[in-house]
């Protein structure tokens, strides 16, 4: 979860966004190098006495500066380009869960072995503990393995919605007739936030997700206490 | 130092005989080899170049665990007969999900508690859907 005031990413939880992170770093140094040295040349001729009067071109300070900008896309493409592969939908899904949008809540459906199916609407502000988080909360979790490649099919009910979890570099949008798929990894044990990311009504800021990851015993212990409760 | 004097003046006659010979081919057809050439290459090795970006969601799987093992042997799950696919689970979503049906949801007002709101909304369209399915029978 984010803390009050935090400038940078969240701690990935997941491979991907720990390549998302990397890739960030690697930008980011290409940015502030760029923007230093643009600074560096203006406070230059901003405080220089020289005036060339007869300047009218130069060629070759025109091709070392197209050919080096050049270079540097090519040096950000390139990670980008993996990352952006890497993004890409994992072909052996072990779990496959559905989550479905709504005004303004989300529901989930485990249909793999058993049906289990619950929504998870935000906890209000009278029912939370000391320590919960405020607009985060919610009655009921998505549950998930951890170390499990998992599907996530997002699509919503009404309105367009769309199912973020930073930490684990996910987002995508729920729209009403359509299936998006995500593939979901869990790397460690936790609890990790998100909220809707797409305006859709009046209560947009207050349906959030939740997901907890546990081990499989756990999991497999969850399961069993919804498939009771049902 | 005599030596390394005619190493160098020998590769510099030879870089100026290629830059000559490269100038040369700019001249009529032989513009094909110069630009043409290229750019194909450029444009067919791009594909194959890329090739090594796009077998990496294929060559990098994270975790080797599979669960489905361990819920099977552990705890005797059983996977359904008719797995769980984009494409299944996609039918199942244009049966449930009428676009063109679609009701604006009023928002609860400052002096109403959302989630009572909700719920009661919720409470409407379940006995809304119940009586379609039971009309639709």
């Amino acid at each position: 979860m984010a803390t009050p005031a935090q400038l940078g990413l969240m701690d990935a939880a997941s491979p991907v966004m720990e390549e998302m992170i990397y890739f960030h770093d690697h930008v980011m140094l290409v940015l502030i190098l760029i923007t230093c040295l643009i600074f560096y040349s203006m406070l230059v001729l901003i405080s220089s006495k020289y005036i060339y009067r007869f300047l009218t071109d130069g060629h070759v300070i025109e091709t070392v500066w197209t050919v080096i900008p050049a270079i540097i896309l090519v040096v950000v493409a390139l990670p980008s380009l993996k990352l952006l592969y890497l993004t890409d939908e994992l072909d052996s899904p072990q779990l496959t869960i559905k989550g479905v949008g709504h005004q303004w809540y989300w529901s989930y459906e485990y249909t793999d072995y058993y049906d289990i199916e619950f929504d998870s609407y935000m906890l209000p502000l009278g029912d939370l503990n000391k320590g919960d988080a405020r607009l985060l909360e919610v009655d009921n979790r998505v549950v998930l393995p951890v170390d499990t490649s998992v599907r996530m099919l997002v699509t919503a009910a009404d309105v367009i919605h769309a199912w973020t979890v930073p930490s684990l570099g996910l987002k995508m949008d729920a729209v009403p007739g359509r299936l998006n798929q995500l593939a979901l990894q869990c790397s460690r044990v936790g609890t990790f936030y998100g909220q809707c990311s797409e305006i859709c009504g009046a209560n947009h800021s207050f349906m959030p997700i939740v997901i907890e990851a546990v081990p499989v015993e756990t999991f497999e212990a969850w399961c069993d206490a919804m498939l009771d409760s049902e | 130092m005599s030596q390394y004097k005619m190493v160098t003046s020998q590769a510099s006659e030879l870089l100026s005989q290629l830059t000559a010979r490269w100038k040369t081919l700019s001249s009529g057809t032989r513009a094909f080899l110069k630009v043409g050439l290229p750019m194909i290459i450029m444009v067919v090795g791009g594909s194959y170049g890329l090739e090594r970006f796009s077998s990496l969601r294929y060559d990098v799987q994270f975790r080797k665990r599979r669960i489905d093992k361990d819920l099977e042997e552990k705890f005797g799950w059983k996977k359904k007969e008719e797995p769980v696919t984009l494409e299944n689970q996609f039918e199942t979503v244009k049966k449930e999900v009428d676009v063109s049906d679609w009701e604006n949801i009023r928002g609860p007002r400052p002096w109403e508690d959302s989630k009572e709101f909700q719920m009661k909304m919720a409470e409407l369209r379940q006995k809304r859907k119940q009586q379609a399915e039971t009309s639709g029978q």
